[in-house]
């Protein structure tokens, strides 16, 4: 049985325009000019227990408002949300308590407290029993580091060190679905490491089924085996990162340094540039095997190094953003 | 339970952080204080009683009253329009709480803040000024306490339903504010009922201010028989309990239609 389901997703959002100058002030306030926006318009997906999926999309594509759907936050205009077997629209409350999440650009963590005294209130929230509460945090605070950090006001936490304590925080009660709305917006390496290292461990050890929405290309590289595009509120592409790239971007890149300058073809590689005596081909796996095409170019001249480049996930995510294909 | 008293610790935590607001506050309401004691104190001048109620009893009513105000903080307007307009309602509402009750436990912790750090120094501000403000009798006083309680249940629920708007109209610009004013006219928290017009009066009587204020007041001073205190008692059990039912009704449609700001 999947962990969530969503079927045929819908948000919309109404609005008042605000109308200009004095005038507008008056007649907006009799009669409003309503606008309506669509955020999220038909998504469906269902996903497994223990998957980390890459939820990715451009700005304004309707992440988040999926997740706060999925969170029981919003209230969708139509379509259904199964976590975990439940609804959040029927009972929010018993979604939330098996689910953690963690929005990037804001924090449940209390600003002028202790980090600490966060973590002591979800406690009792969550009703974590004693035990489990201190081998939580003991695994947490191995990757997060988070002794050096609890006592600290959280005002005074850098943005990285936030974002620790905020996770922490959606793990204390060790839910088994987490939503990761943005949460490497901003951070340095260091702490963009942590977390993924974090997230992988969680998944790995706890099975914790995962949503992470991001921007962040090494994210995806590292932690997610499936994604799931999105452009203007519905799905453009799901499927293995694997798939994906063979499917939209089915092509590798082969980068030759020769002694001199070269121009060697071969008709099933195209020469994407020839810069000094560098040479850069680009050619279909399915076509010609890099080893038959280094051969080739072997025989021909003297070859000093080579390197050899998948597409980028970035080169994929351009393509299925704008809804076409390499070609 | 064990999670709304944590909440309520740590709202006293952070009214401690920001002491300073507080005493400005404090000075403040302990200067108007004395301002109405002593308006009153000219106003009565030689005159025995007006509307059976004496100088002195008017002066215990002010700063009764006063008093009273400083315990009954309401934050769950502000605390619901900042949280839907900043779009932290949403970290508020993915934890497996009842979001009103969160809020009411916020505002207790605040009253037990209040207790401390204004209404015991008031207290002892007017006690050096106008001396003990004594309640009517013994009897008098626990009916008062009773009439306090039942007060505040009413003008929290009261502004919780309010707060709902919140949730649906993004700006509500001063609202809030015009009803904080409305409220204190029209519950005699300043100045009592008896000095308002006939007709306004009893159309009053039809509102649920005065149970905030006039009526625990009144009992406190002793404008009211023991018997006639307890009749107040229960029409301000009918006001809480109607109260409630419309908030959780309109709590139900509201939290509907909550929207949330930015990613
Ligand atoms: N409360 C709201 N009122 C009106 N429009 C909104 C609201 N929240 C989001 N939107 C709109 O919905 C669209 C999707 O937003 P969002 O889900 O935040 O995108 P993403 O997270 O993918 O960047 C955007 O066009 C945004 O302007
Ligand atoms: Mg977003």
């Amino acid at each position: 049985m999947p962990v969530i389901e969503v079927k045929h997703l819908k948000k919309q959002f109404k609005s008042v325009r605000k109308q200009k100058g004095l005038k507008g002030a008056v007649k907006g306030l009799f009669r409003p000019e309503k606008k309506i926006v669509t955020a999220v318009d038909d998504i469906s997906f269902s996903i497994e227990r223990g998957e980390i999926v890459g939820y990715i999309g451009p700005n304004g594509a309707g992440k988040s408002t999926t997740v706060k759907m999925m969170s029981g936050i919003l209230r969708p205009t139509s379509g259904e949300i199964l976590v975990n077997g439940i609804s959040p629209v029927k009972d929010r409350k018993a979604v939330v308590k098996h689910l953690g999440v963690v929005f990037g650009q804001r924090t449940q963590l209390y600003w002028d407290l202790r980090l600490g005294e966060s973590f002591e209130l979800l406690k009792r929230i969550y009703d974590v029993p004693d035990e489990v509460y201190s081998e939580n945090m003991a695994m947490m605070d191995e990757i997060l580091d988070l002794k050096s950090i609890v006592d600290t006001p959280v005002r005074q936490l850098s943005l990285g060190q936030r974002m620790r304590g905020d996770l922490a925080a959606a793990m204390l009660h060790s839910p088994d679905v987490l939503f990761l709305d943005e949460p490497t917006i901003g951070l340095d390496v260091d702490a963009k490491h942590a977390i993924r290292r974090f997230i992988k461990e969680i998944n790995e050890t706890r099975k914790t089924t995962i949503i992470l929405t991001t921007h962040d290309l090494g994210d995806i590289q590292e932690l997610c085996k499936r994604i799931i595009i999105i452009n203007k509120g519905v799905v453009i592409e799901d499927g293995s990162l694997d798939e994906l790239i063979d499917r939209i971007a089915p092509y590798r890149q082969l980068v030759i340094d020769f002694y001199t300058e070269q121009h060697i073809e071969h008709p099933n590689a195209e020469i994407v540039s020839c810069e000094g005596s560098r040479t850069v081909y680009r050619f279909m796996k399915n076509e010609i095997s890099a080893a038959a095409l280094i051969e080739y170019i072997g025989g021909k001249a003297k070859i000093k190094d080579i390197r050899l480049e998948e597409a980028s996930i970035d080169d994929i995510i351009r393509v299925a953003y704008s809804g076409g294909s390499t070609e | 339970m064990k999670a709304y008293i944590y909440v309520a610790k740590m709202r006293i935590q952070t009214m401690m952080a920001y002491r300073v607001h507080v005493w400005t506050f404090l000075i403040m309401q302990c200067l108007l204080m004395a301002a109405v004691g002593f308006f009153w104190r000219a106003v009565y001048g030689g005159t025995e009683a007006a509307h059976g109620v004496s100088g002195d009893m008017m002066i215990t009513y002010t700063v009764v009253s006063m008093l009273m105000s400083s315990l009954y903080y309401m934050g769950v307007e502000d605390r619901i329009a900042d949280a839907v307009k900043s779009g932290s309602i949403a970290t508020d509402m993915i934890k497996p709480i009842n979001l009103f009750t969160l809020y009411f436990a916020e505002d207790i912790g605040n009253i037990i803040f209040n207790l401390f750090f204004s209404t015991i120094p008031m207290f002892i501000v007017a006690l050096i000024i106008f001396g003990l403000p004594v309640p009517a009798s013994t009897e008098h006083f626990w009916l008062f306490l009773a009439s306090f309680v039942l007060g505040y249940g009413i003008n929290w629920t009261f502004s919780a339903t309010f707060a709902l708007l919140a949730f649906s109209a993004i700006d509500l610009g001063p609202v809030f504010s015009i009803k904080y004013h409305f409220v204190n006219m029209l519950s005699g928290s300043i100045i009592p009922l008896w000095f308002f017009p006939e007709w306004l009066r009893n159309a009053l009587y039809f509102l649920p201010f005065v149970y905030m204020y006039q009526e625990p007041l009144s009992i406190y001073i002793g404008k009211y028989t023991p018997e006639e205190c307890l009749i107040k008692l229960g029409i301000q059990a009918v006001w809480f309990a109607g109260l409630m039912v419309v908030f959780a009704f309109a709590q139900n449609r509201a939290t509907r239609r909550v929207l949330v700001q930015g990613g």
